[in-house]
């Protein structure tokens, strides 16, 4: 960026790190350096905004199917067995 | 100890997404832990600039305290009281840090003898005038006329406006340029709205 | 993020099922195939070839966990467990079938970046040297939700390497925790994280693809 200072984090790092960000996984100090790289980049923000609501629309995919009949009659039959009902 | 939080309307942590509890009456909300390991963070009064959002508020901190990078760790903490100039006084806060970056261009387009340019920068009341007139020239000029073109354009965002302004500064004198702007701007909001250090 | 028991909140819940189940409780085992079942399909199908396959592979899978159940020492969570035996069989019977790896997945350059390199400014740029180049368009909520756009977010989980079907299903599907699948999957948690993400920038840039389509305004 500017070249007086040392190398601030840029978006092309940030992007990489927000998994890592989301999971906890970085130390306090690559946390913070994230964390203030957001404050000074909408970009990045509405990147992570759009992990975020990407991760929210994926878990409602997890739509609880019933097994089919046929199969819960085939796993019942399997279950005793096993235990010599 | 007294410090400072800037959260997300709401007083909402703007990383974490938790919310803080505000307080009802005069007396200070209940105090939020820090989430395991973790700690929760506010600013002392230099930090300030780094943290910049939409709400600000006067926070106490429970020990252990200790400094981590432009911030306070404390074990708890819980809202004091808002701020209320804040976020009313944002376009004035974003104004100042952009007058000092046109100062920066002016006196350094006179340094490299572009006298009419430099009187053009000075001159223009227009900001968006500013703005356009300065990209036009950036390319072809120091850096720091560059970084005017993009504190004005990222005005909308102060946290930003505030960090091109401290590079601008960094672009003319290094370490000590980007100290000074961060000072001149932590001078400005303790000025602005009348923020006390705490002992 | 998803929220996830805490593993040891998990095993502790789990106790009594593993009992009921031991005990003959045919009503434990239905609810846990009732809970388990579906998505146990869906994860068998990012191995193998067909749907017939991946219930073949499951049903299997559940004769393990009967014949495996008394034995079960309760170290990792039951359905991690579970997944576990069900991700060991998948991959033999996809090596069984010698399932056709396309050719594309072998030329999936492995330090695929998140995002492509041109949505940003060059290092030669005087002062935003690898920033957005443009911001990225905020996506609308009501919209990412819609039965269309989830229809993408699932063919783009479908097409992606198996290692990253594997964990995204888990972790941001069912809402596993990162100890769970790194236990289910047999992978450390670094690599459990790598694949996490290079399988989440996929899957994003599928939806940009498809949000970012409609007419602007």
């Amino acid at each position: 960026m500017s070249r007086a200072l040392p190398a601030d984090l840029d978006c092309v790092v940030a992007v990489e790190q927000v998994t890592d960000y989301l999971e906890g996984a970085l130390p306090l100090h690559a946390r913070t350096e994230f964390e203030q790289h957001l404050v000074t980049c909408p970009g990045c923000v509405i990147y992570l905004r759009q992990i975020q609501a990407q991760i929210a629309a994926s878990a409602s995919l997890a739509a609880e199917r019933p097994a089919p009949e046929e199969v819960k009659r085939k796993l019942l039959a399997m279950f005793r067995a096993s235990r010599g009902i | 100890m007294m410090a400072w939080k800037f959260l997300a309307p709401g007083a909402i942590a703007p990383f974490t997404g938790a919310r803080w509890p505000v307080p009802c009456g005069p007396d200070a909300g209940p105090w939020l832990q820090g989430r395991s390991g973790e700690g929760v963070h506010a600013c002392a009064l230099g930090d300030l600039p780094y943290w910049i959002d939409d709400e600000l508020w006067e926070v106490e901190l429970d020990a252990p305290i200790f400094r981590a990078a432009h911030q306070l760790v404390a074990a708890r903490g819980r809202l004091v009281a808002r701020i209320d100039a804040w976020p009313a006084a944002q376009r004035e806060f974003t104004g100042a840090c952009i007058e000092r970056t046109r100062r920066r261009a002016v006196d350094a387009l006179a340094a490299a003898g572009r006298d009419p340019e430099a009187d053009q920068v000075r001159a223009e009341r227009d900001l968006d005038a500013l703005r356009d007139f300065a990209e036009r020239i950036a390319a072809s000029g120091p850096f720091v006329v560059g970084y005017l073109f993009d504190a004005i354009r990222r005005r909308p965002f102060p946290g930003l406006c505030a960090y091109i302004a401290a590079n601008a500064a960094a672009a003319i004198d290094g370490q000590r340029g980007h100290d000074e702007e961060r000072a001149a701007q932590v001078a400005w909001l303790a000025d602005g709205l009348k923020l006390r250090q705490s002992p | 993020m998803p929220a996830a028991a805490p593993d040891l909140q998990a095993h502790l819940h789990d106790l009594p099922l593993v009992e009921a189940l031991r005990a003959g409780d045919e009503r434990a085992f239905l609810g846990l195939v009732g809970r388990l079942h579906a998505g146990m399909v869906r994860f068998a199908r990012g191995f193998v070839n067909t749907d017939a396959a991946a219930e073949d592979v499951v049903q299997d899978t559940w004769a393990a966990v009967l014949e495996g159940i008394d034995g079960f020492e309760g170290r990792s969570a039951l359905r991690s467990w579970i997944f576990g035996i069900l991700a060991n069989l998948a991959r033999t019977r996809a090596t069984r079938d010698q399932r056709a790896v396309p050719l594309s997945a072998l030329q999936r350059d492995e330090c695929e970046p998140a995002v492509d390199p041109s949505d940003f400014l060059p290092a030669s740029h005087p002062r935003w040297g690898g920033h957005w180049a443009k911001y990225p368009e905020a996506w609308p909520e009501a919209q990412l939700l819609s039965q269309e756009t989830l229809a993408h977010v699932w063919a783009a989980i479908d097409r992606l390497p198996q290692g990253q079907r594997a964990v995204i299903q888990l972790r941001d599907v069912e809402g596993w925790s990162s100890e769970e699948v790194r236990k289910a999957l047999s992978v450390s948690e670094v690599n459990q994280r790598v694949l996490l993400h290079r399988a989440r920038s996929r899957v994003r840039r599928e939806i940009a693809r498809h949000v970012e389509r409609r007419p602007k305004p």
